[in-house]
């Protein structure tokens, strides 16, 4: 009855405010599948989409309808540039593809291969990624490392692959240029740019011409990034090294460590998404509000993020923002929380704070976020596709509403701390309170299994100077690191008119210090050792945590498994993620606890599960379990929906 | 092409591609094939795969050509072949070009279609083939290879069970060996008939 109570009262008051920005349903046409994976304008302002079924769809107004198909059958695009309504190129798997229409009938009849100096093996996850083009007329694109949770085919390639170390990996390079950012002049000449990536799905160019990739988190990532990207660099994952013109044989811990450059931006597992997608820059001159110049970038989960860049010694870093994080996405990002993953609280705290933010009312946010391009009136248009791992699937625009949001414009860095503007005059007295800060920092270590976060403290702030305008703020701190992500959290700081700061949390990758100081110590092990905890028995609340951060992706927050689109049950049962909500005797927490362990240790035989042996503690892999049984056990049924909070 | 016939093709079948007159290629996983290759749509009920690295035509069939393996979940599966095969080739570059005993090295440079047929453009060692491949007469495929005139290209044809290889604009030098000198407007070409077994 209080739940009940509560959501009533929750609706109503969502239905009252206004958001600061509204997300729109474009309707498809019944013709395009809506898994799509790829979104541009012609430079006429005709927009253009690509989807996994390999398709091209264009039309002159997404609200009016008036789609036509373009081209069809491609390889798995994932990029896509128009030069005008008859001429559009694509990234397939294997090439970058010219399509097109030659006798005018508004059809692509020619589909030239421009280049294809890279290799694929016909891996499930050997995606080619994103297309660019730079002032000079290069495009610009990606390549990701296949799975060895997938067949890697050996037949007939192009030139000798390069199987070295491919079985020892849960992500290897056999194919030339696997994992690497590379361009194609106008001629179709390829030059490979830089290496070190895991799955670069996001290829971005800034206002200045500069590439930046988006990154995803696994092995060698210890959290997505984005990254930007200068010839020559080697940015982590180890695997694409083999195909650098001076590589001698396998790379040493040490050695990559050092070969290694590390991203711009960090985009902390968990709170800021899981698997980030294409980063766009605001170039609408005020139509998208009050960010111009920063970065937008979605990601797979019900999130969009926004990134402020600077220039700090010479390279970028800079703070992240969650832009628009759905209310439905709540559920994911509470399963998410904890000290490893989120800075909110998990428990009641943090839903108290989330309550402190204004809901959303309206269309919510899909999953999916992949690719985004801004639309000729300003307007953010988002391209979704969970390709196979769960569900959200279409386009969605977002819209400016015109209403001034209240909002972190920009962190930067200072001598000793941090600036703050805020997009609107701010209420002095809350701006000055010293508990309206709460801030944190933490760091990745560079280790082949990835990383969780380690070295995590409070990082105190000693003073707090407030500009006379009350639109920014200096925050100075004691003891200022590099090397550490500063994770910041406002606690009810309000604008002038009284609203609360819509997404109240950023993240800051201190790289360098202005005067340009870099982390000096070891990467590969924590600074501060764990603190050791007497074995108690299984820990089911780490174990949500860790299941917020592995499991929550494919088994979903309410345990009930990755519903993969288009699958005939019968025969893709092996590719579903398990349901934990189902009773009887075949149930999956019908096993007994050995058996349950001995999987999540191993990986399920046949199955695409990874063996979390090499990723997790014997005790935290039992401290999941102990969370499995505990909230979709036989004893506690499993929830559709979040408990309400009184 | 016929927007009108492409509309149908995505919206209607379910993955399932065939039974439509203009030829419709899809580059994708396909069974028994280097990576990513090519399902050829020639016409109602005759279809085939086209693999741009082995090179040549690997399979042909009536019959249907089933994506949805392709589309399925995360970790997807190659086409189907949904109809009896009555063509293979397995060799590797069974064209080729100068001498019949080099392998030559095959980079493929994109489609087009024309009329009734789809055209591949690649090289063997820097020289510009085109071949122009289209449904024959009584459920064949005629394969047309035009090359630089005064180009020299062999083809090495395999010996097939259940279809009737034809080949002209070229002469047998040694048994399955043909040598063809390109002349402008006189391609050589291959005529893949099925054969009805008894």
């Amino acid at each position: 009855m209080m739940r009940s109570r509560f959501a009533f009262l929750l609706t109503l008051a969502t239905s009252a405010i206004a958001n600061t920005y509204e997300i729109e349903e474009i309707a498809l046409p019944s013709g395009l599948s809506p898994e799509l994976s790829g979104i541009t304008f012609t430079p006429s302002g005709a927009l253009v989409v690509v989807n996994r079924q390999g398709e091209v769809w264009i039309t002159p107004d997404a609200k009016a309808g008036g789609w036509r198909r373009f081209a069809f059958g491609l390889h798995e695009p994932l990029g896509v540039l128009a030069l005008s309504e008859s001429e559009i190129l694509v990234t397939q798997r294997p090439e970058l593809t010219r399509l097109r229409d030659t006798d005018g009938d508004g059809v692509a009849d020619h589909y030239e291969t421009v280049n294809d100096d890279w290799q694929v093996t016909d891996n499930w996850h050997e995606f080619t990624f994103g297309l660019r083009r730079d002032a000079s007329g290069d495009f610009i694109f990606a390549t990701g490392l296949p799975d060895t949770a997938g067949k890697i085919s050996t037949r007939f390639p192009r030139e000798p692959l390069h199987m070295e170390k491919v079985h020892q990996e849960a992500k290897p390079s056999p194919g030339r240029y696997e994992g690497w950012v590379m361009k194609v002049s106008p001629n179709g000449k390829m030059t490979p740019i830089a290496s070190g990536f895991r799955a670069a799905s996001g290829v971005g160019l800034s206002p200045a011409g500069e590439i930046f990739i988006t990154d995803q988190q696994g092995d060698y990532i210890a959290t997505s990034t984005l990254v930007h990207v200068q010839p020559g660099r080697f940015y982590g994952h180890a695997a694409s090294l083999k195909w650098r013109d001076d590589y001698r044989g396998p790379v040493d811990l040490e050695t990559l460590t050092k070969l290694r450059s590390p991203e711009a931006v960090a985009l902390p597992h968990g709170a800021m998404g899981g698997s980030p997608g294409e980063p766009v820059w605001d170039t609408t001159g005020g139509k998208f509000g009050p960010f111009a110049g920063q970065v937008f970038v979605g990601d797979f989960t019900k999130l969009i993020s926004r990134v402020y860049l600077e220039k700090v010694a010479g390279e970028y870093q800079g703070a992240c923002f969650p832009f628009i994080r759905d209310a439905v996405g709540l559920a994911a990002i509470q399963a998410n929380s904890g000290k490893d993953n989120l800075t909110i609280p998990a428990g009641g705290e943090g839903l108290k704070h989330f309550r402190d933010v204004p809901p959303r009312s309206g269309t919510p946010l899909r999953a999916g976020n992949m690719r985004m391009a801004f639309a000729p009136d300003g307007s953010l248009y988002v391209a979704q596709t969970t390709r196979g791992w769960g569900q959200g699937d279409g386009l969605q625009r977002i819209v400016w509403s015109k209403k001034e949001p209240v909002e972190i414009a920009t962190m930067q860095l200072t001598g000793d701390g941090f600036r703050l503007t805020f997009t609107t005059e701010m209420d002095e007295a809350t701006l000055r309170a010293g508990e309206g800060y709460r801030l944190n920092r933490f760091r990745y270590l560079y280790l082949p299994k990835g990383s969780p976060r380690v070295d995590e403290s409070s990082a105190p702030i000693t003073a707090i100077r407030v500009d006379t305008d009350r639109r920014g703020v200096e925050l100075t701190m004691g003891d200022l690191q590099p090397g550490y992500i500063y994770e910041l959290e406002l606690k009810n700081l309000r604008a002038a008119d009284g609203r609360p700061v819509e997404n109240p949390q950023a993240f800051y990758t201190l790289n360098r210090t202005l005067d340009g100081q870099v982390f000096s110590g070891p990467m590969d092990k924590p600074l501060v050792a764990a603190t050791t905890k007497a074995d108690t028995g299984p820990d089911p609340e780490n174990g949500r945590r860790i299941y917020g951060t592995f499991c929550v992706v494919c088994h979903q927050p309410d345990g009930k498994g990755g519903a993969l689109p288009g699958s005939p049950a019968a025969s893709q049962a092996m590719l579903v993620a398990a349901n934990f909500t189902l009773r009887g005797k075949d149930a999956p927490l019908a096993k007994p606890d050995a058996d349950l362990i001995k999987i999540i240790t191993d990986g399920p035989l046949g199955k695409p599960m990874p063996p979390f042996g090499g990723v997790l503690k014997p005790q935290e892999i039992r401290d999941v379990l102990a969370y499995l049984r505990a909230a979709f056990g036989e004893k506690n049924p499993p929830q559709s929906s979040l408990p309400s909070k009184p | 092409m016929k927007p009108l016939l492409l509309f149908f093709l995505a919206s209607g079948l379910g993955g399932f591609c065939g039974g439509a007159e203009p030829p419709q290629v899809f580059r994708n996983f396909m069974p028994d094939a280097g990576p990513s290759a090519f399902g050829v749509v020639l016409g109602p009920e005759l279809t085939l795969i086209y693999d741009p690295l082995r090179g040549g035509v690997n399979q042909v069939w009536r019959g249907t050509l089933d994506l949805a393996p392709t589309r399925r979940a995360k970790i997807n599966e190659p086409a189907a072949v949904g109809g009896a095969v009555f063509y293979q080739e397995v060799m590797v570059q069974p064209l080729r070009v100068g001498s019949a005993d080099a392998v030559p090295m095959r980079r493929f440079k994109g489609y087009r279609y024309e009329q009734d047929a789809v055209v591949f453009d690649y090289t063997l060692d820097g020289v510009l083939i085109r071949e122009t491949m289209h449904a024959g007469a009584d459920g064949g495929v005629e394969r047309m290879l035009s090359a630089p005139p005064g180009t020299v290209l062999f083809y090495l044809a395999e010996p097939q069970g259940s279809s009737r290889l034809t080949i002209t604009g070229a002469e047998e030098i040694r048994p399955g060996i043909w040598r063809h000198e390109a002349v402008e407007g006189s391609p050589l070409t291959l005529t893949i008939q099925p054969v009805e077994k008894p």
